[in-house]
Parts: C-alpha cells; sequence; structure tokens
C-alpha cells in the first residue's frame, strides 16, 4: 500500500519538475544573458534607438502643403509701427521639412513657383527649396532658395537688378529688390551670409544654364528686402 | 519521509546544473545556426531579395535618384526611363554579396553601369543634336549618377558592422563545432554519471524544453509587436527585404524551438516508459 503510494508521489513530483524545469532553465537563460549583455547594453540601446523609431517609416513622396494664399491686407500682422507690419511668432504655423509653405514668383523672369521648406529631392521636384539653415521671410535674416536650373529656376537666368521677387505665405506677402547676380563655384562660403543681421533673399541655380551635364558653378541671385510683415520674437523668447 | 543523504542532494544540484548549462548552449545553438543559415549565408539574402520584390522596388528608387540628377544636368525623363533594369540591379547584387562575403570588401562595382550610361548619353547627344556639352560637366554627371547607383545598391548596415559580421562568420563554423561537442560531453556525463539511466533522459528532456521556450520567446515577442516594421530605412526596397528576410529569420527559429519542444516531449515519453520498467 505504502510502495504504491510513494510510487504515485514520485510519478506526481516527475511529472511537475517537467514544467517547473524548463520555466526555471528559461528564466535562467535570460538571466546569464541580461548580466552577460549589461555592459554594453547603453550601446546596444543607443543602436536600436538609432535603427528603430515609433512608427512605421511613411515611403509616400507626397508632401504636405500648408500655403493658404492671404490678401496683401489680410496678413495676420497685428502691430503696425512705422509704416511697419508686425507679426506675432505664435500666430504663424512654422513649417516642417518638406511642407510647401508658400510660393515665390519673379514675373520679369517667368518664375511662379512653390515653395518648399528644404531643399530635398521632393521640393526640387516640385518646385523650389528654402535651405532648413536658413531663415523663412519675415524673420530678418537671410533666405536661401534653390532650385533645378533645367526646371523651375531656368528663369533665373534673366534676372537682373530692380526686378522684384515676391515670397507669397500664408502669414503675409513679402516683397524683395533684386540688387545683383553672380557666378561662384559651389564650395564658395562667401557667396551667402547665413549670419546676416538684414532680411535679404539668395537664390541660386547650377551654372552654366541649358547645358547637359554637372558643374561646380552657382548662379546667385541677391535681393534685399522691401515690404511684408516682420515677424515679433520677443513674445516667443520672452516665455 | 526520509531526508536524502547530503551526496546524493550533491548529485542532484550538479546534475541540475549540468541539464540547465545544457539548455542554455541548445539556446546559443540554435542561434548560431540561424545566423548561420540567414545573416551569413548570401543565398538566403538574395532569395530574400527576389521574395520581397526588391530588384523591382530598386529599379523604381534608382529611377526616380536619377531622374531627379537629370532635372539639375538637364536630361529628360525619358531618358532614365527604362535605363536601369532589374537584371543589372540583380547581377551588381550578386556581386556585391559574393565578394561582401569572401571578404573583398563593400565595394559595388558600377563599370557596366558607367559604361551603358555613357553609350546612353552619347545616343542622347546626338538625337537632340546638343552641342554646348563641356567635358569636365558630362563626366561629373557620369561619376554622380554611378555614386547613386553605387550607394542605391549598398547595404548600410552591412558596411557599418562589417568587419563584425564577417568576424562573427569566420568563427561560427567553430563555435558550432564547440556548442555540439558541449552538448555531445555534457549528454554522455549525464549519461554515464547516473546509475538509472531514466534520470538523465529526464535531465535531457528539461533541458531540451527549456531551451525551446528560451528561444522561442524573443521571435513570438519580435512577430506579434510587430517591433521589426518600425525599422529605420530609408530605402522602401531595403525596408521591405528587411522585413521579409527577418520574419524568414523568426519562423526559422521558431521551426528550430518547435523540433526541442518535440524532442523534449520525445524524451519525457521515453523517461516514463523507462520509468515503469524500472518500478515494474
Amino acid at each position: 500500500m505504502s510502495e504504491n503510494k510513494n510510487r504515485r508521489r514520485h510519478r506526481k513530483a516527475d511529472g511537475k519538475s517537467f514544467i517547473i524545469l524548463p520555466i526555471i532553465f528559461f528564466v535562467g537563460t535570460y538571466l546569464v544573458l541580461y548580466f552577460a549583455l549589461a555592459p554594453s547594453f547603453s550601446a546596444l540601446f543607443s543602436a536600436a534607438g538609432m535603427l528603430f523609431s515609433d512608427s512605421e517609416k511613411d515611403y509616400s513622396t507626397d508632401y504636405k502643403n500648408i500655403f493658404v494664399p492671404v490678401s496683401d491686407d489680410s496678413a495676420l500682422s497685428s502691430d503696425v509701427k512705422d509704416g511697419k507690419q508686425y507679426i506675432d511668432i505664435d500666430k504663424i504655423e512654422y513649417p516642417r521639412y518638406g511642407n510647401q509653405f508658400g510660393e515665390l514668383i519673379i514675373e520679369d523672369c517667368g518664375i511662379e513657383n512653390k515653395l518648399f521648406f528644404g531643399d530635398g529631392d521632393v521640393a526640387l521636384r516640385n518646385g523650389v527649396g528654402l535651405y532648413s539653415g536658413s531663415f523663412i521671410p519675415g524673420y530678418g535674416k537671410t533666405i536661401l532658395v534653390a532650385g533645378h536650373n533645367n526646371t523651375y529656376f531656368n528663369g533665373l537666368k534673366y534676372a537682373q537688378e530692380g526686378q522684384t521677387a515676391v515670397i507669397r505665405t500664408s502669414y503675409g506677402n513679402y516683397e524683395y529688390k533684386i540688387t545683383g547676380t553672380a557666378v561662384k563655384k559651389s564650395n564658395d562660403k562667401t557667396a551667402y551670409d547665413l549670419k546676416a543681421d538684414n532680411e535679404n533673399l539668395v537664390m541660386y541655380t547650377c551654372y552654366p544654364f541649358d547645358e547637359l551635364g554637372l558643374t561646380s558653378y552657382r548662379f546667385f541671385v541677391y535681393a534685399k528686402y522691401v515690404s511684408g510683415p516682420v515677424i515679433q520674437k520677443d513674445s516667443a523668447e520672452g516665455e | 519521509m526520509a531526508k536524502k543523504p547530503l551526496v546524493s542532494r550533491i548529485r542532484n544540484a550538479v546534475f541540475l546544473i549540468l541539464s540547465f548549462i545544457l539548455s542554455l548552449v541548445l539556446f546559443l545553438l540554435t542561434f548560431a545556426v540561424v545566423l548561420t543559415a540567414t545573416v551569413f549565408n548570401s543565398e538566403f539574402i538574395f532569395s530574400s531579395m527576389n521574395l520581397s520584390n526588391y530588384f523591382v522596388d530598386k529599379k523604381d528608387e534608382i529611377t526616380v535618384s536619377l531622374t531627379d540628377l537629370g532635372y539639375a544636368s538637364g536630361l529628360d525623363e525619358k531618358f532614365f526611363e527604362d535605363f536601369v533594369d532589374e537584371v543589372m540591379i540583380s547581377n551588381d547584387t550578386k556581386n556585391y554579396l559574393d565578394n561582401y562575403f569572401a571578404g573583398k570588401g563593400t565595394v559595388i562595382d558600377a563599370t557596366s553601369f558607367k559604361q551603358s550610361f555613357n553609350e546612353a548619353l552619347d545616343e542622347y547627344i546626338k538625337e537632340h543634336n546638343i552641342s554646348n556639352v563641356d567635358a569636365e560637366s558630362r563626366e561629373m554627371l557620369i561619376n554622380k549618377a554611378a555614386q547613386i547607383y553605387r550607394m542605391s545598391l549598398g547595404i548600410p548596415m552591412f558596411s557599418r558592422f562589417s568587419s563584425y559580421i564577417l568576424n562573427a562568420k569566420s568563427f561560427m563554423p567553430f563555435v558550432l563545432c564547440g556548442f555540439v561537442l558541449i552538448c555531445t560531453v555534457i549528454c554522455f556525463v549525464l549519461f554515464k554519471a547516473n546509475k538509472w539511466k531514466h534520470r538523465a533522459v529526464k535531465y535531457i528532456s528539461c533541458a531540451a524544453l527549456g531551451a525551446a521556450v528560451s528561444t522561442a520567446v524573443l521571435p513570438v515577442y519580435l512577430l506579434i509587436s510587430g517591433k521589426l516594421t518600425h525599422i529605420n530605412l530609408a530605402s522602401r526596397a531595403l525596408y521591405n527585404f528587411f522585413i521579409k528576410a527577418s520574419s524568414d529569420a523568426c519562423v526559422a527559429i521558431l521551426f528550430c524551438s518547435l523540433f526541442l519542444l518535440l524532442v523534449g516531449i520525445g524524451l519525457y515519453f521515453l523517461f516514463r516508459r523507462m520509468y515503469q520498467k524500472v518500478s515494474s
């Protein structure tokens, strides 16, 4: 009787061990891995952080258009001082990289193009692009715009001093007067000054025009600010 | 209930530790086998590319990039419409993978691409009667196009982790042999040291079941959570290829896990039969 009891107890215990032991081994395996990899966790996590994002990547080549044309007198300006319109930075929708946020028009050159924030492939495929390291119109600094010379900026070849360039955005319309043109090497750092304290527009494209091939020369068109609402940064900076 | 003698308890503890080591080695062996069959295998990578439509997607991507180059250099969109084809991409990718795994570096040979581009350019110039072509500008265009082609075909993770992958690949046969040897030695010790052989079978069965659970957890987590789909790759073709290859690798690990599970269950039944024999 007691022998039978003993056998049943053994069988029961053995049956359990086939479940408990594998679970203990599983936990043990991951603990060993944890302690073995612990010194390189930060490197592994930072590598994973670079490789993986929170959501699936969007591969569409569509762009977002945030440009809504406004008439000259209906800008979002809050103030008028010394004949200049002012606008709070909080009131404007700052464009994200790849957004179409305006239009660039030089009537004398036959240019009327979509203006994008950023000068990536999608932007230059559909219009002209503002270099994201430069500034948006109204900011009081340098606006650097690029375009292909065989497509949207082909008309720049007709640019001359005194002509007017207009940038239309959702927060106001800006006017610039062309002050000159120049041909410079693509790596010439003196071609523009991104740290300038006055608002100025620099447009550039490859040079020479209508030639087959790639060149290391760029055609620059310089223009100075004439009119358009000035973005007031003080309210945001003071916060 | 009588207490077991100390020697017997120590023996049991030693067998348990050996069983755990066996489980751990089986776990590592599974990953080593799957790595050898997938990441370190150019055939697997190439077939995953084929199955994920890699070459068709790549052709579209390269055509778009070259068309953008055309906008900057005065070439028509039509020039690039059928300029690159899947066969050219497939051949160059195959050479790239073969050279890479042979340790000849990550350089992609774009010689044939450059030649075709040069010939097509000559024809284009003749067709359109273009006279103002500067030799230097033309050379820059060809080099830029070849650079775009090379950059598009390269697999970024391969060049970044090149030394690790190649070192790991060269060590892998020794690692596999080492793991198999450790498993054999542990099984041998368990059988030799146990008077009652069914106990050895029990330890091995538990090790196999433990390894099965351990190996299954990671791929199940990756497949269910969808983490793999959040990888940040600039190229859609590369993204589809990565998802296909990594999912296949996860499924391969799950198959190994299933195999270990079946071995574990088989050994459990063997144990029961042996135990019944002993106790009768």
